[in-house]
């Protein structure tokens, strides 16, 4: 139990308070003592500890304590005086008799010992932390590290402490001497919390500014008390009011308790006017919103009339929009059933408005369209986004419309789908110049082909048949043929005829049928075509009087000329059971067809021709040669019989002359020794010319032969030969050393140098010594071998004759030789691949060069 | 010097047999010369069959002198059964012909052939011929062995 110590009282009040007391003691002791002695007086302790008890300014005591008392002593009769007193003195008083009652005692046994309590409690009591608003104290273990002020030596402090101590916190205790002063430090801040009971707490601590916390400690209970063994009539007469009272709750306990714990912050004085005032503004502020209200509303109105008219005038531009735009446009609702189409949609897809309602207008979508037009729009319904599409609408008359359409969801606030709205634009046109192109593309692409087939060579057959596959692949027709103008350039001739998926007989047999009809120049499209070689293109032959039905059931045919340098050789004709199924483009593109084709047939027939002539070639030239080869084997046994046959009477002649001239010569007389020598003479001769002629008849005809000769040796040879011929005659020959290999025939070169190197030495000077050089140089592919000699020299005009056949310039008697050695010189070398010339000057020697080749 | 030899001559052309027996005549040798005019009487003699079966009378010759171009049985067959019969192919055979033709000669050379002359066309140049074939063939040369058979 704890005991409570007083607020602080001034000696000064104290005094006056006791003395006002005392006067009013005296007063009600005199005027209860004349009233009656039925209402019992009873002497009240006050000491100050508001709000339980205390005495107010005005010097009368207050308080729950007193005020309860009153309602009891009301009850009861009581008379009270009120004893102002510090707690201490009350005790004594108490004890001593002076006071019968001592209100707001908290029960302890040591105290039951020394006075009496009635039964039923009073009120409880607590201590309760009550904490500056900053300090963020909840909890008992806030409270660790804190500064708490409450009040010095209370036993709350003790027991406060104790707490601290035995849970462990650390805390800084301010004492202080009242609870108004524990409340005010920490209401400043120097305090983190105050403690005080619960009642002086609750009842003031928002005119501090502190927060109420839930940390409660050390309960009691309030009694009044008596001195020991006295006033128990008092005691009873308590509990006996309490014990009624305190069940119901409309009691004057109730009311009391009621006064003493406001919920209200502390604003006695000003609370008043404020409400006052406040409800005054509320009026004043009511009234005004109310006129703002009334304003507002009628702006509101206003803006909404004008939002309205807006509005219409809006959907007024934008039916009118939708009236006239070039696009169609439509919405639906969320399942894609039309609600709305424009006239521009009505008219591009052939549908009215109500038809397109609903799911009407899918029906016009063409069957092809509809799987991929649903798809796109799963696909935005899905991801809230555009979808577009190309698609075609059937028109109720058949014709198609292709369309550009796009769909978007409209979506409410909520990004739900409440429906779509899209465009239609009219892309046929677009679609037909597309194909168109598509067309034209794919036309370029088979000409492409067509051309690379064209080029390859061959046989007029296969030839044909790949025009007509080219054809099939570039243009659409019913038939194609490809005629030619035949040898007597009077009629045309099927070269290629379109196989319409038959085989070679049908198309061998057609062919036939073509050809039975009258197809001479100018006769029917082809015919003109032939004639005038200008392209013919009818949309309906039926109405072109040239027109000549080959076929039934023509409507359409386009014919182009096969031209070749500006001549016409034919004509490709295609014909379609269609009107007007062949294009502008078609006509180009068959003309470059045409061009292609007839370049192909040319070329094949050409090819035919050079075959032909090839072949042709080919026998004459084994003709020739068969005839070539018998003239060389005459002129082999033409030779053969020369060189025996010619030879052996020649030798008798020659013989039997020589025998005469030398045995018989004293027989005969000078005529007869003189034409018997010039018979030895003459065979002589003959057997020299025979003998060279022969050789330059055999030059080559046994094959050149190509074989390194080293022309060194073979001039050694020559040389060595030469020696005694050269001793007779005092002739000098000198050789050049290092004479190079050249390629060649060795029994040629050896004609060729014994040839050049005897003749040197004939013709030479009289009285000269001859001498004959043999030297060479090189040029990049051949050498050119030189023999000088220091003869007689030949004029200019004479340096080419003398490699003729027979040609001499001089008389047998003056040089001897049979004029063809040079030319079998010249031959040979020729055959060698190499030439031979002279330079010379009369009277002063000649130089022979000879070019041979190295390789 | 050797004992004078026998020359078979294998010519067909009398004006030429004539100017061969001239030369041999007028450089004085004194070879025997027997004449064959054509293939078949030269391989007679050769084989001495027929009328030259006396060997007496017609002994066999020490060298050949030999023309291509005969009657009949030409100088390279002769040549080929000469030189392919073994009693007969030691025998020396000089092809005396006007022929300056390489393929006679090659022919002639492969079918063994010891020599090959060309006739000159001067009779002067036909004795210098007979002379060395004399001297040559007849005296430097010295023949074979007699052939067993």
């Amino acid at each position: 139990m704890n005991q409570e110590q007083s607020g602080q009282i001034t000696a000064g009040h104290r005094v006056w308070l006791y003395s006002l007391c005392a006067a009013m003691v005296l007063m009600v002791a005199f005027s209860s003592g004349a009233i009656n002695t039925q209402s019992r007086t009873v002497r009240v302790g006050v000491y100050q500890n508001e709000p339980k008890i205390f005495m107010d300014e005005n010097g009368h005591a207050s308080g729950f304590f007193i005020q309860l008392l009153e309602k009891i002593a009301a009850q009861e009769g009581w008379t009270l005086v009120y004893v102002p007193c510090e707690w201490a003195a009350c005790l004594q008083d108490l004890t001593d008799g002076q006071i019968d009652l001592m209100p707001d005692m908290a029960y302890s046994t040591e105290r039951d010992a020394v006075y009496d309590f009635h039964k039923i409690p009073v009120i409880e009591s607590w201590s309760r932390v009550y904490a500056s608003p900053g300090s963020q104290i909840n909890k008992l273990s806030d409270l660790d590290g804190k500064r708490i002020a409450l009040l010095n030596g209370s036993i709350q402090q003790t027991v406060f402490q104790q707490l601290m101590d035995g849970l462990g916190y650390k805390v800084t205790l301010v004492p202080v001497d009242s609870y108004d002063q524990a409340f005010a430090l920490a209401g400043n801040g120097s305090a983190d919390a105050a403690i005080s009971n619960q009642l002086f707490g609750d009842y003031f601590y928002q005119k501090y500014g502190l927060v109420k916390t839930t940390i409660d400690f050390e309960p009691a209970e309030l009694y009044y008390a008596t001195a020991k063994g006295r006033n128990s009539d008092l005691l009873a007469a308590i509990d006996r009011d309490l014990g009624k009272w305190i069940p119901d709750p409309n009691s004057p306990y109730y009311t009391t308790l009621g006064n003493w714990t406001p919920k209200e912050p502390y604003r006695l004085p000003g609370y008043v006017i404020w409400v006052i005032g406040g409800i005054a503004g509320l009026l004043l502020a009511a009234a005004g919103m109310i006129y703002l209200l009334r304003r507002q509303v009628k702006t509101r109105t206003n803006y909404l009339e004008q939002a309205n008219m807006e509005l219409q005038k809006s959907e007024q531009r934008y039916q009118t929009l939708a009236r006239i735009s070039p696009v169609g446009i439509f919405r639906t609702d969320p399942n894609g059933a039309t609600t709305y189409v424009n006239p521009k949609w009505c008219a591009i897809s052939g549908l009215s408005a109500d038809q397109a309602l609903g799911d009407g207008w899918l029906e016009a979508v063409h069957p092809e369209d509809r799987e991929k037009l649903s798809q796109g729009w799963q696909e935005s319904t899905h991801h809230h986004q555009a979808s577009y599409s190309d698609y075609r609408f059937v028109r109720p008359d058949g014709s198609l419309a292709w369309v550009m359409g796009q769909a978007m969801p409209e979506l409410n606030n909520d990004n739900q789908i409440i429906g779509y709205v899209g465009t239609i634009t009219d892309i046929t046109e677009r679609k037909q110049a597309e194909d168109a192109i598509h067309r034209h593309m794919n036309q370029l692409k088979a000409l492409n082909k067509t051309a690379l087939q064209l080029q390859k060579l061959e046989p007029a057959q296969i030839l044909a048949n790949e025009i007509i596959k080219s054809l099939e692949m570039i243009l659409d027709y019913t038939y194609s043929a490809v005629l030619l103008i035949d040898e007597s350039g009077e009629r045309l001739i099927p070269f290629a005829v379109s196989t319409q998926g038959q085989d070679d007989d049908f198309v061998a047999k057609d062919k036939k049928y073509i050809e039975s009809q009258d197809t001479r120049l100018g006769k029917g499209i082809t015919g003109w075509v032939a004639q005038t070689g200008l392209n013919v293109r009818l949309g309906d032959v039926r109405q072109d009087e040239r027109y000549y039905a080959l076929r039934e059931n023509i409507r359409s045919e386009l014919c182009v000329p096969l031209k070749v340098e500006k001549q016409i050789i034919g004509v490709i004709n295609i014909e379609s059971d269609q009107p007007d199924a062949f294009s502008q483009t078609d006509e180009s593109v068959l003309e470059t067809v045409a061009a292609q084709v007839s370049i192909a047939i040319q070329n094949a027939q050409l090819h035919e021709k050079i075959q032909q002539y090839a072949v042709e070639l080919e026998q004459r030239v084994q003709e020739r040669t068969a005839q070539l080869q018998a003239a060389n084997k005459e002129l082999e046994s033409f030779s053969y019989s020369v060189s025996h046959d010619l030879r052996a009477p020649l030798r008798a002649i020659s013989g039997f002359s020589e025998i005469i001239a030398r045995r018989h010569r004293l027989s005969l007389n000078e005529e007869g020794r003189h034409y018997v020598d010039n018979i030895v003479q003459a065979s002589e001769r003959m057997g020299h010319l025979i003998d060279d002629l022969l050789t330059y008849a055999r030059l080559g005809r046994t094959g050149v032969r190509r074989e390194p000769v080293s022309l060194a040796s073979l001039v050694g040879e020559i040389s060595r030969n030469m020696q005694s011929h050269l001793a007779e005659i005092h002739g000098t020959l000198s050789v050049a050393e290092n004479l190079p290999a050249v390629t060649g025939d060795q029994t040629l070169l050896s004609q060729v140098f014994t040839n050049l190197l005897e003749n040197a030495f004939i013709y030479h000077k009289p009285d000269v010594l001859p001498l004959v050089t043999l030297t060479f140089y090189n040029e990049d592919k051949y050498v050119v071998i030189k023999v000088s000699d220091n003869g007689i020299g030949i004029p200019l005009e004479y340096q080419e004759k003398i490699f003729n056949m027979f040609q001499r310039l001089h008389s047998e008697e003056e040089y001897p030789g049979t004029g063809i050695g040079l030319a079998t010189v010249r031959k040979s070398v020729e055959l060698l691949g190499g030439s031979v010339w002279v330079e010379s000057k009369v009277g002063a020697g000649s130089t022979f060069f000879v070019r041979l080749p190295k390789e | 010097m050797n004992k004078p030899a026998h020359i078979l001559l294998v010519e067909d052309n009398r004006m030429d047999v004539e100017l061969t027996l001239d030369a041999f005549h007028e450089a004085k040798l004194l070879n025997t010369i027997h004449v064959a005019s054509n293939g078949q009487e030269a391989l007679d003699y050769l084989f001495g069959r027929g009328r030259y079966a006396d060997r007496k009378a017609f002994p066999r010759p020490n060298l050949v002198l030999l023309d291509l171009k005969l009657p009949g049985i030409d100088g390279f067959e002769v040549l080929r059964q000469i030189k392919s019969t073994p009693v007969l192919k030691r025998l020396p055979v000089v092809i005396l012909t006007s022929s300056k033709d390489e393929g006679d000669r090659a022919l002639s050379y492969d079918r063994g052939a010891n020599s090959y002359l060309v006739k000159p066309v001067s009779f002067d140049g036909f004795m210098g011929v007979v002379r060395q074939i004399e001297g040559y063939w007849l005296s430097l040369n010295v023949a074979p062995p007699e052939s067993e058979a």
